[in-house]
């Protein structure tokens, strides 16, 4: 079988709609006041965990930043335990305790968001090492940003990943910013992929803004560190849509030019993946009516977590230290 | 109104000491006698007989520190200090009575801080590991691996800012350029092409673990990727090679304010910390130890070490003395200096 | 006369102007400064008046910048160091507290390391667990920090003058996020004498009950005070303000009329500010108090993200008053409650991030 026959199209636009469109119902019900948590919303980049996740098939232990969004959704498919969290109800993944910033479903593989920007980073070399060791089959997946890689502690990371062999996916979504602050005003290097590729890592960069290729660098990826188990450092390129932290665009401020936004919005990975499945010969009412699928799952999960009940007082203490429940 | 003052090296120029000393001797007629290796001869045998005085009074515990010798890495820091001015800042590590006697701190008072007493540099606060000499551009040491480089960036911002001409050395071993601080401030000296000399001493160890066994990437390759011209020097043990080095790569910086970054390998002689030897702990041999000292002068040329070796046990002998007869500190020096 | 008021936030906005125009060698350094929000307009445009080699833009270092700091006060600069949200801080912690801390004394004084960090301690709605901390008290526990937190545009103006112009070591300010957008009217902070800007101070005087407050708690403290003073209960209110150094003589004179301590502070009580409170009484007299002393503060948990747990996590008004009411009267003694209103809601209709 090639390696293009086994993308699995239909599936990776069912996860990219899914998660675009769990974000326009944030977008649509946010001035309701009901969902009182800052979000940092993956608008525009969610083609990477989407195509890093289902090239994993589920068998990924993911971590994330605070702009986890679509990692969340492209890892777990469930709005319910999403919609539960932003509302902040006892359906949520964490009581509503973590919000949007602190995302986590470890039964389903989505172990850690943080508001830290770096602090999953040596989380998931961890993790690999422990799955190395115990063997259990799924690999530790670390998303972050571009800013991220001004930190310290992903280097120490990489570094001690490098050395041990330890088959951690580090997947830098590099949007080209962190939070207003531009690549010329924090990096001292000129090419990440000169410093990474001096680690013992296989090193992967892209700026297609396509999730298939996504898709197909993680797949080969995989297939190098079951051979050869080694970190893989992927430097995928993307645009983030909207502002740092909120729901509008701020193209307007100007501290981002307008070519920044036609460039990519012109090759947007949700668009490009429904053209592509026509070219596969799916007609426009097979595709709506996945369309309606979804957009009707979403919708439900809203409705549900609105109607959830919130969190009892005594749910305050409960976690702080470990408890058998 | 806050002064301008305590920490702060001046604004004048002044040669080095051993320039200085040089210029003496050579006023006095001593000029056939003094070659410039023979002054770096002078400065290294200087400090490898200080260590030697540490490791013989250590037994008698009257030296209450830990102690990180130097011995096998002398070269660096006198190679380095023959051309730095007063007003040059070097920045360096728990492992620094090498540079702090280099760059021109007391040695009297570098003993009776050893000893703890309260003439010492510090009024016996800082011991060994936190050797210091604002007044010639020896600034803090720290115990704590890697803290020193981002201290040196932001001296060189100083300097940028209050438009000096002092060229900062920052001092740090193979094993700082693990820590996410370092990597870091190789940016940041990079970003904002600060006039800084990152200098690794190299000796292959971070404690007992080889470098292969911690680092997945080569220090100096690693270094020019951030744009910063990278030297690499093999032969730590070449005291005129290594002053040379350091001479050129200061004069440079001095001129163009850009950061530089220089690996030096070099060799440690004992134990990580403490006086003793531990080549039969497994982690190195013996051999390796010789086939460096074959190289070094201060052990193949006798005769020299010989010939300048009282005049330096006799100024040694003395600063043992001043410690000894130091105070102890009290409670006084206990709450003082706190804010 | 009452002076004209002006918002906290343009208290910081002037502090952070004075300190570049009237000192050559002041910086300001952090992740923000430059860009259009500024620091929640606490540096806006400073960068283009004063110059990008003054306002420094920084990468996601926190640790390597603070050392930075470090070493440019060790060479003649005065830097001020912003943390957006005083979590981040934390990764700054080895800089702040193994060296800035100690320098001048485990050099035996050779050197000095002046420096001023801004911490903004967040707090709006929704911050969860990382964006919201308050940590005056892992900073203050440590010799060598000074650690203010003010609580009005003067006592700001005043500190950030004295720490930029006087205080020769590193000093740690706390700024509450609720404030920035209050406006304060000029209630003499600043005329006290024997006293400098770091002090202490007696902001209310009364009869009945000290309390011992930080910060935005100080407002609280104002009106549970303004709130009680119709049912008959006189509340004396002391403004810490200098965590690490808190007048020790200006609380006890207090509790020497009053008998009845409660201590209000915007972190956790274990092992903060208001156990540093209740240990310099009993150290000093405990029979001063009349009753067990009252402390007021974070729930013990992180700071949850839903509303309906955050709520619960911070004290209110009502929980403050009525623990005021309990320790003067004892039980309930019929005062009505004020409404169980959040402290966020009431200081700002807040819709959106941040």
């Amino acid at each position: 079988m090639s390696a293009a026959a086994a993308v699995p199209s239909l599936e990776l636009y069912k996860v990219l709609f899914f998660a675009r469109r769990c974000e326009e119902y944030i977008i649509k019900h946010y001035s309701e006041d009901l969902m009182r948590t800052p979000m940092h919303m993956s608008f525009g980049q969610e083609f990477i965990p989407v195509g890093v996740c289902r090239a994993l098939e589920g068998n990924g232990d993911i971590f994330a930043s605070y702009r986890s969004h679509a990692a969340f959704l492209a890892q777990t498919q469930d709005s319910d335990l999403f919609f539960g969290e932003l509302y902040g109800r006892v359906t949520g993944t964490a009581d509503g305790k973590g919000g949007s910033m602190h995302l986590s479903a470890t039964a389903k593989g989505h172990l850690l968001s943080s508001g830290i920007v770096g602090s999953p980073i040596p989380v998931a070399v961890g993790t690999a090492f422990a799955n190395k060791r115990l063997n259990t089959g799924r690999t530790a997946v670390v998303f972050f940003g571009d800013g991220a890689v001004d930190e310290g502690g992903f280097w120490e990371s990489l570094n001690a990943a490098s050395v041990f062999n330890l088959p951690v996916f580090f997947v830098c979504e590099d949007n080209g910013w962190a939070v207003h602050t531009p690549p010329a005003e924090r990096q001292g290097y000129s090419s990440l992929a000169d410093v990474g590729r001096l680690f013992n890592c296989y090193f992967f960069d892209d700026d297609s803004n396509d999730v298939e290729k996504v898709y197909a660098l993680t797949r080969d990826a995989m297939s190098k560190v079951v051979e050869q188990p080694r970190p893989v450092l992927m430097h995928i390129k993307c645009c983030r849509y909207l502002e740092h932290v909120g729901i509008f665009e701020d193209w307007k401020l100007g501290y981002r030019g307008e070519d920044e936004r036609r460039i990519w919005q012109d090759k947007d990975a949700l668009r490009t993946q429904r053209q592509r499945l026509k070219q596969q010969g799916l007609s426009d009412s097979a595709i709506e009516a996945v369309e309606r699928e979804i957009d009707d799952r979403v919708r439900r999960s809203v409705e549900r977590a609105a109607q959830s009940p919130v969190p009892a007082a005594d749910r305050l203490h409960h976690g702080v230290f470990h408890e058998k429940n | 109104m806050r002064l301008l003052g305590k920490g702060r090296a001046g604004s004048t120029p002044l040669k080095s000491r051993m320039l200085q000393d040089r210029d003496k001797l050579e006023m006095h007629g001593v000029v056939n006698a003094t070659t410039r290796f023979e002054s770096l001869f002078r400065e290294c045998l200087r400090i490898r007989l200080v260590e030697e005085k540490i490791i013989e009074l250590y037994p008698s515990d009257r030296i209450q520190s830990p102690v990180h010798l130097s011995i096998g890495q002398e070269a660096i820091a006198v190679g380095t200090c023959e051309t730095l001015r007063r007003t040059d800042l070097i920045f360096a590590t728990y492992r620094s009575h090498a540079f702090y006697l280099a760059k021109g701190g007391d040695l009297k008072r570098m003993f009776a801080e050893l000893y703890g007493r309260v003439d010492g540099l510090a009024k016996g606060k800082a011991g060994s590991m936190h050797l210091a000499a604002p007044d010639v551009g020896m600034m803090g040491s720290s115990a704590v691996v890697g803290t020193n480089l981002p201290h040196a960036a932001g001296a060189a911002l100083a300097a940028r800012n209050r438009g000096t001409d002092q060229v900062m050395v920052c001092a740090f071993g193979d094993g700082a350029t693990e820590q996410g601080v370092y990597h870091e401030t190789l940016n940041f000296v990079s970003l904002m092409q600060l006039p800084v000399i990152l200098l690794c001493e190299n000796n292959g160890l971070a404690v007992h673990a080889s470098q292969q066994e911690r680092q997945s990437y080569n220090i100096a390759a690693h270094a020019r990727c951030y744009g910063i011209e990278t030297t690499v020097l093999d032969e730590g043990y070449d005291l005129m090679r290594v002053a040379d080095t350091m001479g050129s790569l200061i004069g440079a910086t001095r001129g163009d304010r850009k950061p530089r970054f220089i690996e030096i390998k070099t060799f440690r002689y004992k134990e990580h910390v403490g006086p003793g030897d531990d080549y039969d702990a497994g982690y190195r041999s013996r051999a390796d130890l010789q086939a460096w000292q074959a190289h070094d002068a201060l052990v193949q040329d006798r005769a020299l070490a010989e010939r300048l070796r009282p005049e330096l046990e006799r100024e040694i002998a003395a600063a043992v003395a001043f410690a000894e007869a130091s105070p102890l500190p009290g409670r006084a020096e206990l709450l003082s200096d706190v804010i | 006369m009452l002076a004209a008021s002006k918002t906290y936030r343009t208290a910081l906005f002037n502090a952070m102007n004075s300190a570049l125009a009237n000192h050559a060698h002041t910086v300001i350094i952090g992740q923000g400064v430059t860009d259009h929000k500024g620091i929640f307009g606490t540096t806006t445009g400073l960068a283009d008046k004063y110059g990008r080699h003054r306002v420094i833009e920084t990468p996601l270092a926190e640790e390597s910048i603070a050392g930075v700091c470090v070493g440019a006060a060790l060479n003649g600069l005065y830097p001020i160091n912003t943390h957006i949200r005083a979590d981040f801080s934390l990764l700054a912690f080895n800089q702040i507290i193994n060296l800035a801390a100690k320098y001048k004394y485990m050099f035996g004084g050779l050197f000095e390391v002046p420096m001023l960090l801004r911490l903004v301690i967040g707090r709006s709605w929704g911050q969860g667990a990382q964006h919201s901390q308050s940590l005056q008290s892992l900073f203050a526990h440590i010799p060598g920090l000074t650690v203010i937190m003010p609580s009005t545009p003067e006592s700001i103006e005043a500190s950030y003058d004295w720490a930029v112009s006087r205080h020769c070591g590193p000093v740690i300010s706390l700024e509450h996020r609720l404030m920035y957008e209050l406006a304060f009217v000029d209630g003499g902070w600043g005329s006290h004498r024997g006293t400098t800007p770091f002090s202490s101070r007696l902001v209310r005087e009364g009869k009945d009950v000290t309390i011992v407050a930080t910060s935005i708690m100080v407002l609280e403290a104002m009106r549970a005070a303004e709130f009680l003073a119709n049912h008959g209960v006189d509340c004396e209110v002391i403004d810490l303000h200098c965590i690490s150094h808190p007048d020790k003589d200006l609380i006890l004179r207090s509790l020497k009329r009053t008998g009845r301590l409660l201590v209000a502070d915007t972190s956790w009580p274990a092992f903060g500010v208001a156990a540093e409170i209740c240990r310099l009484v009993a150290e000093t007299d405990p029979r001063l108090l009349a009753r067990p002393a009252v402390t007021l503060g974070m729930q013990p948990a992180s700071c949850p993200t839903a509303k309906a747990l955050e709520d619960l996590f911070y004290p209110d008004l009502a929980q403050l008053v009525e623990a005021i009411v309990r320790l003067t009267r004892g039980e309930n003694a019929g005062i009505p409650l004020p409404d169980h209103r959040s402290m966020t809601d009431f200081y700002k209709a807040f819709k959106g991030p941040f």
